[in-house]
């Protein structure tokens, strides 16, 4: 009931978790819409296959993760995407494709939304302030001078995967989250029969 | 509410079941839609504006109002009226404000404007505001304005502008306000400082080298109209101060100084600077907290000590020129004292330090110290109660956030700075802000993201930080209403219609829920879909339960699902008419019977309404007509127009049905019997009306004991056009409001039936008015008879239309000179006879006919009362003529009765010539004289007759005779037969021979008759005169004088031989043939004779009156004439008398 002291109606809030996946979501659909617009500029055709191969090789959705790991694994992915996709804007400032256009104004609320996802995964984690996220392997230099090895097409072709690998990791993140959400409002609710259960067996 | 509630719960039900609870529920809603309606308010507190336009006024004028608190709930029309001289013009308004529009804005010229305000329940008209354009002028704010700085002039700056608007609209006053650049503190320049219609104005003590802003507005310099706007920021640096002196340490210029001892006041010359000296003041400059004490230090340096021998115990305080009372003081040295005060908003600054003393050595010393300047305010309070809302912008969220707060009570007073601040995660920014609200901008809404706001507050007393406020930007947002809404209406649902519509924002942000609501078209009356019928992130809704072929408008909101957030505005309008249905209710028949002259039948004219819910148009009726044993069926379109039908020689009673009909289906009948004439007495009794709220409202009794009909039928009939329309009621009810379109100052006749299973009873009628007014023009008055003292005055009754209301009295009104009285009749008179008036005199008068609502006078009608009254003139007369014919006659008979003794009297005997001594003594006298010749003076024979001595002529003649004969000869030729025998000669004659012998005897004891027959007739030649001497007759006698005797000179000289005939007996006397014309004549006979007696000295003046000339001169004879001697001795007279 926070909304109450916002000057808003006294709805129901969201919790950090429920705020996250919706986040997630949204910021999924803007990566979505941002490709799209990508396409359209670039004139991309529509049957440009999509690719298999992550550049962010990570996989929070192993068995024997725990939760806390899953969330960990997520935002250090989402980290990588912000930083691949502050690479592409730096890397589109430089060749002079930016402007000021939708794709534009998409890309900037892409990035911000980004950065408040992986503050909301980072709230998520039992120990937020201790955490270091995952940094790229120096090894694989593909998640790194994508930009700079071939020439503007690769660099294209490039921002394009950028752009899959983002709706790839918010897809993710939501649907990840969503399950611990699921999760955690299960065991919320057999906790709470629970503690009822004993109160009125303790009554009785 | 609980309406709604039923008609929810009623969902569980059956079809058919629904449709009756429906119906019922339609019927409730519009009973309870009626009951709770309200006619409109009367709109108060008008207030208008005129703002400037370029360089002339604007044409428009805004007007506001209050419309009352209470909401009328019916569709309620605003109209903005306005008068200017006879121009009348109006415009719909809003609610509570509208707008006047004018060719040219009419300054100076009363406006009237008044606001009418009408529902479907009444019509009322606000009270009408009379101004002058100029009273509610707005100007722009002064132009051109410019702030210049002087060199030398530190703490002034010149402020320059233009008028904004031209003098010849008026002239303007205005208000200057400047602060610190940064600051908000705004100080203002006295009103008293800036009067006059100036351009111009120096600010003065200001401080040194600072960016001052600067703002002037302006108004009417009557104080009439509003304010202008500030003029916008004009910043300006003043210019740096000089270096004071050197000698000793203060903070303030020496100009500075010259302002505050100017007591601030700005326009004053800059004088020569004081001479400051001696010590400073600690602290310097300081900001106060207003109910704080505070202490200041004034301390003497060395130098100063020394140079005016001044001690701590010279020192002395002021704040602006107000000694600061020495109980306050305490000495800290010989060189210091400090001064403790509690600060108040009385103190004003600047606070200074001074010394006094006198001593042989330095004289008397006043001399200033030192000074500051200070501001004391508040520390500013914790702003709370923090509420933000983030708005949809496109298909995203606004990234800006905008908050407000409660800043506090208290006004600081001093500038005070409020900075909005807000940190996500980490990362914190903030924004200036205004007192009392401010915006955060953010890259992108940090939505599903905790953001933490708060509020900083900061002044020069203190700095204080509100709570922090965290929030999630979905609780606050207020998306835009929902898209693409559309209504559709489908075939077969007559009472539903399907409203479409689209998500305004996607649903990654959050679900929507949605809110519906709708309203017959032209009613604001919105029924809402209840919230828990629209659940679900939905996107088309089917309203149910409407009316058939029914507008209906339709909008739609949306929230966040989870009741976070504010509700978007409402969607737009979309309007769409339900399908036709079968006309659920009956049409209303009704009838007017119009009597036939011999009363043995009648006709009926039936007149109808379509159904109320005739759910759909109705493309015609069935009328059914059943008399006796005859029934009557006919078709009767709609597209005529005419709703009526006539019956003619109806003889017994009639049944009639009637049916409607629309593109779906029939209606059920309505049904009417007119019955045979029924002589039942009303049941209905005390029929009363009442005008009220704009509404006619009809009341009746009806009498108790008797079953209660069915339902009413009012029905009213327009007087004077003749229109007539009728409403039902229930059988219960006892008053209604006229629900027709009822006209103000008509009169209408209302007649309402009690109906007992379709059976109209005997009525009861009253005439009415919706409103009463003045008669419109007043009666026409005219004077059927006018009088002597009082006059018949009658007026026609006004015509119908132009009473206005009921006619309540006429007062008459009647004026002569300046003094007005009036007289009140009946409205039933309609003549008045107004009585003890003056008469001969003129008077004005008019009637004036008066309703309850005023009075209208007549044209005056000037009329004067009669000098006599009818039929005294002809009575005056009619008396007069009776009295004289009364008299004439009394006088005929005197005369017949008394002919002898009158005769006697007026003709005494006279003794007959023939037997006279004369006629003796001339025995061989010629008793026939001899011709005169032709052509021969004529003979004047002169008898004087002495009646009172009665002597005889014979006797006076002897003794008379040769003394006069020769004088009687001159006389004759000087009075001449022209003169008729004219009595100056007899009289000239007499008195000559009186004066020559008997001086005893006067005219007034004789009366001499005489006929002068001289020199022949008038145009014969006398020239044979000389031959043959004139003869003279006399006769003296006392006998009286005769009337009727003149006029007879024809007689006397004529040769007429008639006349000769007429008197043939007597030679010597003629008698007058007019004798009995003669009473006048005698009278004037007496009178003249009286004149000789007064005037027997100068008889000439007798002897120009040829009147009495003449009846002295024949007279006497006359009568004697008439003396049986039939002597024919006339002849010999013709031609002259025969010498005696």
């Amino acid at each position: 009931m926070a909304g109450a002291g916002a000057g808003g109606r006294p709805g129901s809030v969201r919790s950090r978790t429920g705020r996250a996946v919706a986040l997630a979501r949204l910021l999924n659909r803007d990566c979505t819409r941002l490709l799209e617009l990508y396409r359209e500029r670039e004139s991309l055709p529509p049957e440009l296959p999509l690719e298999k191969d992550r550049i962010v090789a990570l996989s929070p959705s192993a068995p024997h993760l725990s939760a806390n790991e899953r969330v960990w694994l997520l935002h250090s992915a989402l980290c990588q995407c912000l930083r691949l996709l502050e690479h592409v804007i730096g890397w589109e400032e430089k060749q002079g494709f930016s402007g000021e256009g939708e794709y534009e104004s998409v890309q900037t609320t892409v990035k911000d939304r980004l950065g408040h996802l992986l503050q909301s995964t980072k709230t998520l984690l039992v120990d937020g302030e201790g955490i270091t996220p995952l940094t790229p392997d120096p090894g694989n230099p593909e998640e790194t001078d994508g930009l700079e090895k071939g020439g503007i097409f690769e660099a294209k072709l490039w921002t394009y995967r950028v752009l899959q690998e983002l709706i790839h990791w918010t897809q993710s993140t939501a649907q990840t989250l969503h399950n611990l959400h699921s999760e955690r409002d299960k065991d919320r609710a057999k906790t709470t029969r629970k503690g009822k259960r004993e109160k009125s067996g303790a009554q009785s | 509410m609980a309406l709604k509630h039923i008609k929810y719960r009623l969902s569980e039900l059956k079809d058919s079941e629904m449709a009756v609870y429906h119906r019922v529920l339609l019927l409730l809603s519009w009973a309870s839609m009626v009951c709770a309606s309200d006619p409109p308010e009367k709109p108060e507190n008008i207030s208008c504006i005129v703002v400037q336009s370029g360089t002339e006024l604007s044409p428009e004028m805004t007007c506001s109002w209050f419309p009352g608190k209470r909401d009328p709930i019916l569709p309620t029309n605003y109209t903005l009226f306005m008068q200017v001289f006879e121009k009348l013009d109006s415009n719909p308004a809003s609610k509570d404000n509208g707008k006047l529009k004018f060719s040219t804005m009419p300054i100076f010229t009363n406006v009237d404007i008044w606001v009418e305000v009408e529902n479907s329940l009444g019509k009322v008209k606000s009270e009408v505001l009379r101004l002058d354009p100029e009273e509610i002028v707005k100007t722009n704010p002064p132009i051109n304005v410019t702030v210049t700085s002087e060199d030398g002039f530190p703490t002034s700056l010149w402020i320059r502008w233009k008028h904004p608007i031209r003098q010849e609209f008026f002239e303007l006053k205005y208000n200057i306000r400047y602060c610190k650049n940064g600051s908000h503190v705004w100080t203002e320049v006295p009103p008293t400082d800036t009067v006059g219609y100036i351009q111009s104005f120096r600010l003065q003590s200001l401080e040194p080298y600072t960016d001052y802003i600067v703002q002037v507005r302006c108004i009417n310099n009557r104080d009439l109209g509003y304010w202008s706007e500030w003029s916008q920021n004009v910043t300006r640096k003043t210019p740096e101060a000089m270096k004071t002196n050197p000698r000793i340490n203060v903070t303030v210029t020496s100009e500075d100084f010259t302002a505050i001892l100017s007591n601030n006041k700005s326009q004053q010359a800059i004088n020569e600077p004081p001479e400051f000296c001696c010590g400073k003041i600690f602290p310097e400059t300081p900001v106060l907290e207003l109910g704080k004490e505070f202490t200041a230090t004034c301390v003497l340096s060395a130098l100063g000590k020394r140079d005016t021998g001044a001690t701590a115990d010279d020192i002395y305080w002021e704040f602006k020129k107000v000694r600061v009372s020495r109980e306050r003081y305490t000495k800290i040295n010989d060189s210091a004292v400090s001064m403790t005060v509690n600060v108040t908003s009385q103190l004003e600054s600047p606070l200074t330090c001074h010394v006094s003393r006198s001593n042989s050595a330095h004289g008397h010393i006043n001399r200033n110290v030192h000074g500051m300047f200070f501001t004391a305010g508040y520390p500013p309070e914790k702003p709370e109660n923090i509420s933000c809302i983030v708005v949809q912008s496109g298909t995203e969220l606004s990234p800006e956030m905008t908050c407000s707060w409660f800043p506090g009570k208290r006004d600081p007073i001093l500038p005070t700075n409020y900075t909005l601040f807000m940190q996500v995660y980490e990362k914190q920014d903030s924004n200036p802000a205004s007192k009392d609200n401010g915006k955060l901008k953010f890259s992108t809404m940090p939505i599903f993201t905790n953001v933490d706001i708060w509020v900083e507050v900061e002044n020069s007393l203190g700095k204080v930080k509100s709570e922090v406020l965290r929030l999630d930007p979905e609780e606050i947002v207020k998306t835009n209403p929902p898209l693409y809404v559309s209504v559709t209406s489908e075939d077969g649902f007559p009472t539903s219609l399907l409203i479409r519509w689209k998500h305004p924002i996607r649903q990654e942000f959050f679900e929507l829920k949605y809110n519906i609501r709708y309203c017959k078209n032209g009613s604001h009356v919105w029924t809402e879909v209840p919230p828990t019928d629209t659940v679900g992130y939905i996107q088309s809704f089917r309203l149910q339960s409407l009316e058939p072929y029914t507008d209906y408008v339709v909008q739609v909101r949306c929230i966040n699902n989870r009741d976070l957030g504010y509700w978007s505005e409402w969607s737009q309008n979309v309007t769409r008419k339900t399908p036709e249905a079968t006309p659920s209710s009956k049409p209303d028949l009704w009838r007017v019977i119009i009597p036939s002259a011999d009363n043995t039948a009648k006709r009926v004219r039936l007149m109808w309404k379509d159904p109320v819910h005739s759910n759909g148009r109705i493309l015609g009726y069935n009328l059914t007509i059943k008399k006796e044993r005859k029934t009557e069926s006919l078709m009767i379109k709609s597209s005529g127009g005419r709703k009526m039908y006539e019956l003619e020689e109806v003889k017994g009673a009639v049944l009639v049905y009637i049916t409607a009909h629309n593109s779906v289906g029939v209606s059920k009948p309505a049904s009417l019997l007119i019955p045979r004439e029924d002589q039942v007495p009303s049941q209905l009794k005390k029929l009363s009306w009442l005008s009220q709220h704009g509404s006619l409202w009809v009341s009746w009794e009806w009498e108790r004991d008797r079953h209660r009909p069915t339902e009413f039928v009012l029905e009213w009939l327009s007087v004077s056009d003749g229109s007539l329309d009728w409403q039902r009621e229930p059988g219960n009810a006892s008053s209604a409001a006229l629900k027709g379109e009822l006209q103000p100052f008509k009169r209408y006749n209302i007649t309402v039936y009690p109906v007992l299973q379709g059976k109209p009873k005997k009525p009861l009628t009253v005439a009415a008015y919706l409103q009463q007014g003045p008669p419109s023009i007043g009666p026409s008055l005219k004077v059927t008879q006018n009088g002597k003292t009082e006059v018949w005055l009658e007026w026609e009754e006004l015509p119908l239309d132009s009473q206005n209301g009921f006619i309540t009295n006429y007062t008459l009104f009647y004026k002569s000179g300046n003094v007005e009285k009036s007289i009140v009749l009946p409205p039933s008179n309609k003549s008045y006879t107004l009585k003890n008036l003056l008469r001969e005199t003129k008077y004005v008068v008019r009637v004036m006919a008066s309703t309850v609502a005023g009075s209208t006078n007549g044209s005056e009608f000037t009329f004067s009362t009669l000098k006599y009254a009818p039929g005294e003139i002809e009575a005056i007369v009619v008396l007069v003529c009776i009295g004289f014919l009364f008299f004439t006659v009394l006088t005929v008979l005197v005369c017949i009765n008394k002919k002898e003794m009158i005769k006697k009297h007026i003709w005494p005997q006279v003794p007959d010539p023939s037997n006279s001594t004369i006629a003796n003594w001339s025995p061989d006298f010629p008793s026939r004289p001899d011709t005169p010749k032709e052509g021969s003076l004529t003979d004047v024979s002169v008898v004087e007759v002495d009646v009172f001595e009665k002597k005889s002529l014979a006797e006076e003649d002897k003794t008379s005779l040769p003394l006069k004969k020769d004088k009687y000869l001159s006389e004759e030729h000087s009075s001449g037969i022209g003169g008729s025998s004219c009595m100056s000669s007899p009289r000239q004659s007499v008195s000559d021979s009186d004066e020559g012998g008997d001086s005893g005897q006067t005219t007034a004891s004789t009366v001499q008759y005489s006929s002068v027959v001289a020199s022949g007739y008038k145009g014969q030649t006398p020239a044979q005169a000389p031959a043959v001497p004139p003869t003279f007759a006399r006769s003296e006698s006392t006998q009286p004088l005769l009337e009727g005797e003149d006029h007879h000179d024809g007689d006397l000289h004529g040769p007429d031989p008639a006349s000769t005939h007429r008197y043939p007996r007597n030679p010597y006397f003629r008698r007058n043939r007019t004798v009995e014309g003669g009473t006048m004549l005698k009278l004037h006979q007496i009178e003249i004779a009286e004149q000789s007696a007064s005037s027997s000295s100068s008889s000439s003046s007798l002897g120009f009156c040829p009147v009495e000339e003449g009846s002295q001169q024949t007279t006497p004879t006359a009568e004697v004439g008439v003396a049986e001697d039939p002597t024919p001795s006339y002849m010999p007279q013709r031609s002259g008398y025969r010498p005696q």
